[in-house]
């Protein structure tokens, strides 16, 4: 095979599933600006017509969910990010015998169908609020990600550079502005931005764990596409996706950037 | 700056001291090598010195004061570490500048006085500063490089002007050459031996390795689990060890043992002296029996029938000399060097004498 014949099959195959993976943002799009005779034709009642009569019927009816998912977020990135960080130093910078079996056992949840965790969150801490109980399932999907990046980020950078900076003069305030911050803050954004987008789409434990009034917007959107007409659903879709594409933009530039520094000296 | 320590002792967590009660002085200006094998504590006194540890007790002064309780920052001790350390999100210029931006410019001269009034010279003076630090190692044409595209050598030379900048009056170097592969670190022991007796700083330097050592020092400290086992000039401390240790830790040694019968005389595995050996060299041995040390080089192939006869028993030519093992009558065996392709095959008699012979107390 040919070197220009394997990067045309490349660029081929890498369109063909940027293709598979676009279509359905597509389709939803088309969807939800589309003049379709669907509207309102099916539970809504009363036809819904243009574009901005639609989205706000999405917020009047989901709106509430809206707020719900965003107070979740809101709780979930910076507890995670607590939890998470100092959990990530002391496993990469004051291992202890057993800490590597750990750090894996903390990761692990990953792995646990939601449907598991949901049930084993009501049967131990079913008195918990509600809004408690969604958080803390959060927590237990997002945490495991900033021990990984963050810990990966530590990895990197000699333990001894505080040491130096100190010995140059530099007291802790300077530091954890000179030193710190710029050395893990790539880290510590591309980890919060990673428990945002997890914590915002998140939807098996959600779903499980909603009740009527404590219902996160992925699992409304469940409800959206099995009782409104798609275009409704669609337009809840675009809702959805709004904080998402910026914050998965996001990502991807601050990875693309760790990835071509390289391994640090 | 004239830097004593005095006592220091230290442990981590409740363990064993790794450093158990050190004393020694270095003098204003000299260079002074803490030599000992891996897990002798000499990293932990690198730590101690600059403050990044803090002492379980004795005392360190710097000119005269105690400054075992004064952090790191406020210490203006430069500091070159194993690893180099070096910032890796900064610039070569914005590595070397860094200490010029904390106020750490000037400081040990304040610490040893009675301030630890901070300076921080302005810009000008700055960028005049990492220009002459350039200038001398040779950095110019990488000060907007980042540590991740430099060499092993290059990271050295920045780590090096990094911990100068500010003009510390006392520099650590924490085996500094460690990570570089043999002819590199060849190379640069010997400009840094050049450069270190050129500034004129107080120098602390650690290592593991003899040559280096040996190289560098004005004033050896021979350390083990954490204790000072001899200190003294580098050549006294080769030739004229007190301690087993000492001896074979500073190159090759053949270490005989020496018995004295109660109320008799000395025996000695015989060995005779070749003619320069002189007269001083035969020290009498110790009421208590000692050890005899003959270093591998002061063995001498004699052409008359005045040396002691040694059967060769294995050859190795290493290119400068060849590694020969020797066995005398009594059956003790030696090592020697002799110049390189001058060794007979083994089976063969040789008449050997010592040029220099060393006689130490048995201690314990």
């Amino acid at each position: 095979m040919s070197p220009r014949f394997a990067r045309r099959l490349g660029i081929a195959s890498t369109g063909l599933v940027a293709a598979v993976l676009c279509a359905p943002v597509a389709i939803t799009i088309a969807g939800a600006f589309a003049r379709s005779e669907w509207y309102g034709r099916r539970s809504e009642g009363a036809p819904v017509q243009g574009a901005a009569a639609l989205f706000s019927y999405v917020i009047e009816i989901w709106g509430r969910n809206l707020l719900r998912s965003a107070e979740i977020v809101a709780v979930v990135v910076p507890c995670a990010l607590l939890l998470g960080v100092p959990a990530a130093y002391a496993f990469r910078r004051r291992p202890f015998p057993g800490s590597r079996g750990l750090e894996a056992a903390a990761v692990a949840p990953l792995a646990i169908p939601g449907i598991a965790l949901a049930v084993s969150l009501i049967q131990t801490a079913g008195g918990l609020p509600r809004f408690a109980l969604l958080a803390a399932g959060h927590l237990v999907y997002t945490v495991p990600l900033v021990i990984r990046t963050v810990g990966n980020a530590l990895e990197g950078y000699d333990p001894h550079l505080e040491a130096a900076a100190r010995t140059l003069g530099a007291g802790p305030f300077a530091i954890l502005r000179r030193l710190v911050l710029p050395l893990l803050g790539p880290a510590l954004v591309l980890s919060a931005l990673l428990v945002f987008a997890v914590s915002w789409g998140e939807f098996n434990v959600s779903f499980l764990l909603a009740t009527p009034l404590v219902q996160t917007y992925p699992a409304a959107l469940y409800l959206t596409y099995t009782t409104n007409s798609f275009p409704v659903a669609a337009a809840a879709t675009l809702v959805f996706l709004l904080p998402v594409v910026p914050a998965v933009a996001a990502i991807q530039g601050l990875g693309g950037e760790e990835f071509h520094r390289g391994p640090q000296a | 700056m004239r830097v004593e320590l005095d006592e220091v002792a230290f442990a981590y967590g409740g363990g064993e001291d790794v450093v158990a009660g050190v004393s020694f002085a270095m003098a204003d200006g000299g260079i002074t090598v803490v030599i000992g094998p891996s897990g002798s504590g000499k990293s932990t006194l690198v730590a101690l010195v600059a403050g990044l540890l803090e002492p379980a007790a004795g005392r360190i002064l710097f000119a005269g004061r105690d400054i075992a309780r004064v952090p790191p920052e406020r210490r203006g001790v430069g500091v070159v570490f194993q690893s180099y350390a070096l910032f890796p999100h900064l610039s070569v210029h914005d590595n070397i500048s860094f200490g010029l931006t904390t106020g750490a410019f000037g400081l040990t001269t304040e610490v040893s006085g009675l301030t630890t009034r901070r300076l921080r010279p302005p810009r000008q003076e700055r960028e005049a500063r990492v220009r002459e630090l350039a200038d001398l190692l040779g950095l110019g044409p990488l000060l907007g490089r980042r540590p991740g595209e430099l060499s092993g050598g290059e990271r050295q030379r920045v780590a090096l002007a990094r911990a100068l900048a500010p003009r510390p009056a006392l520099l650590l170097l924490d085996e500094p050459l460690a990570a570089l592969d043999a002819s590199l670190r060849r190379q640069l022991r010997a400009e840094l031996a050049a450069l270190l007796s050129r500034l004129g700083t107080t120098v602390l330097y650690v290592t593991h390795d003899q040559e280096e050592a040996m190289m560098l020092a004005d004033h050896l400290v021979v350390l083990d689990r954490g204790r000072v086992v001899e200190a003294g000039a580098p050549l006294a401390l080769y030739r004229r060890p007190s301690h087993p240790f000492v001896a074979s830790f500073l190159g090759e040694a053949n270490l005989l043992a020496v018995s004295t019968p109660p109320g008799g005389r000395g025996s000695a595995p015989v060995l005779c002296l070749a003619e320069e050996a002189g007269a001083g060299s035969g020290a009498a041995a110790p009421a208590s029996g000692g050890w005899l040390l003959i270093r591998p080089e002061d063995l001498v192939v004699v052409a008359d029938d005045t040396g002691t006869p040694a059967v060769v028993l294995e050859v190795r030519g290493l290119g400068a000399f060849d590694r020969v093992v020797l066995r005398l009558a009594d059956g003790t065996e030696l090592d020697a060097h002799l110049p390189a392709g001058t060794a007979p095959a083994p089976g063969a008699t040789l008449r050997i004498a010592a040029r220099r012979i060393h006689l130490l107390p048995r201690l314990g």
